[in-house]
């Protein structure tokens, strides 16, 4: 299916630098899911999110021609938006960003499911709490779990992304499910809700 | 058609935009690719350079000065062509890090296997004499080059304290006098009567020879010994 995809934005693009009214078939194909990883970006800034995409889709118009075709379309677009979102806030010299209470626990309900880590989210665990744990991270494991357990994207699309060599990301998502299980833990032990 | 996709196209007509040409990316990558091999390329001539001023040092240098100061060998070791190679490496990673998939190698990878691409041309340099080639161009013509590089020929430029280098052109058994023209074009006459001679070959197939003596004249030197320079 991801093929079919990527065979479909190959063509996309192909017509869009024919004609520039088919890439309204490309903005409509992404606006979902690069709206929905943008306002994860930007958090407390979500309402900039649309000003964000319209940006990200203009600046993926106008550099059409260096998108290399040997490599699907979405790791491509997907990082112009990261490089907005990431832009944006610095402009705007927003607060570090958050992660919202249910992204939080949609992490962890992946992981456990994906064998990633043993423990099921805490019921009696807040969001609040498990959505602090992963926002403290840090920048640099928050968007590879972000991009790994939020937007499902793998290693490769992820390396792609945030133009990291392939090794890094792997390296990057081990720390952070380490650190996210150790201050997970840290919480059970003062215990939920505390 | 969506909102956004309305708003995108209406954003792109009212600012007159079009996708960039593809030969302008395509020049952008083959720039840092043209970075990135040039700078193995120099690499490998720095390092054909240091394995020359090395190896002349150990066949030469030490040569008629046996008292040599440390700061002599410290002064021998190529510094200028390691820290060149050094940043000749850097930007190879540079180059290869902005090309259009290169980020996607560590950049302790790009680096170690840049400077094993460098090494192994810089041997074949050295085999070719390039690095021999390139010390005595930037000697003859930078002044500024020798003050941070060892110069073998210049230990030998010193006829008034009795060193004296060049090409053996003749040698007259009668008189027992050299021809020799030094390494800066210069005739001389060497007086070879009491001198102990070290090559093994004849003096003039020898080609560079390294004289120790006494100056005489203008242009004339007695020989005291006579060593092989190469």
């Amino acid at each position: 299916m991801h093929d079919t995809q990527s065979e479909d934005d190959q063509a996309l693009v192909e017509a869009t630098l024919r004609n520039r009214d088919a890439y309204v078939h490309l903005v409509n194909r992404y606006e979902p899911v690069l709206s929905r990883y943008v306002r994860r970006l930007l958090g407390s800034r979500a309402q900039s999110a649309e000003d964000v995409l319209q940006e990200t889709f203009i600046k993926a118009y106008v550099n059409l021609n260096d998108y290399d075709r040997t490599r699907p379309f979405s790791p491509w677009i997907y990082r112009i938006a990261h490089n907005e979102a990431v832009s944006f806030l610095r402009k705007h010299r927003a607060e570090p960003r958050l992660i919202a209470g249910e992204d939080g626990r949609l992490i962890l309900e992946r992981l456990a499911h994906g064998g990633d880590m043993n423990e099921k989210p805490d019921p009696l665990r807040s969001d609040k709490e498990i959505a602090s744990a992963i926002s403290g991270l840090g920048e640099r494991y928050r968007d590879v779990l972000v991009l790994r357990y939020l937007e499902e994207k793998s290693y490769d699309d992820i390396a792609d992304i945030l133009k990291l060599p392939a090794g890094t990301v792997a390296t990057r998502i081990r720390r952070g499910l380490e650190r996210l299980k150790s201050v997970l833990a840290s919480l059970g032990r003062h215990g939920p809700n505390e | 058609m969506s909102d956004l996709g309305k708003k995108v196209l209406d954003a792109i007509a009212s600012r007159g935009l079009e996708p960039k040409p593809y030969a302008r990316f395509l020049a952008r990558r083959s720039m840092f690719w043209a970075l990135a091999v040039l700078s193995v390329l120099l690499g490998g001539i720095s390092v054909a350079v240091a394995l020359f001023v090395i190896e002349d040092f150990m066949s030469t240098g030490g040569r008629g000065f046996d008292e040599m100061p440390f700061d002599d060998i410290a002064q021998s070791l190529p510094v200028v062509w390691l820290v060149i190679f050094l940043l000749f490496m850097a930007s190879a990673w540079f180059g290869f890090a902005h090309t259009r998939r290169g980020y996607r190698h560590r950049p302790a990878a790009i680096v170690v296997l840049a400077m094993l691409i460098s090494i192994a041309l810089g041997l074949v340099f050295h085999f070719l004499e390039a690095g021999k080639a390139v010390h005595e161009l930037l000697s003859a013509q930078f002044p500024a080059y020798r003050e941070f590089t060892y110069v073998p020929y210049d230990e030998w430029r010193r006829p008034d304290e009795g060193y004296l280098g060049g090409e053996a052109l003749a040698v007259d058994e009668e008189t027992k006098t050299l021809r020799l023209k030094d390494f800066d074009g210069r005739e001389w006459t060497v007086d070879i009567s009491t001198a102990v001679i070290t090559v093994e070959d004849p003096l003039v197939e020898e080609g560079d020879v390294a004289i120790t003596g006494e100056r005489t004249g203008p242009l004339s030197f007695k020989a005291t010994r006579i060593d092989e320079f190469d």
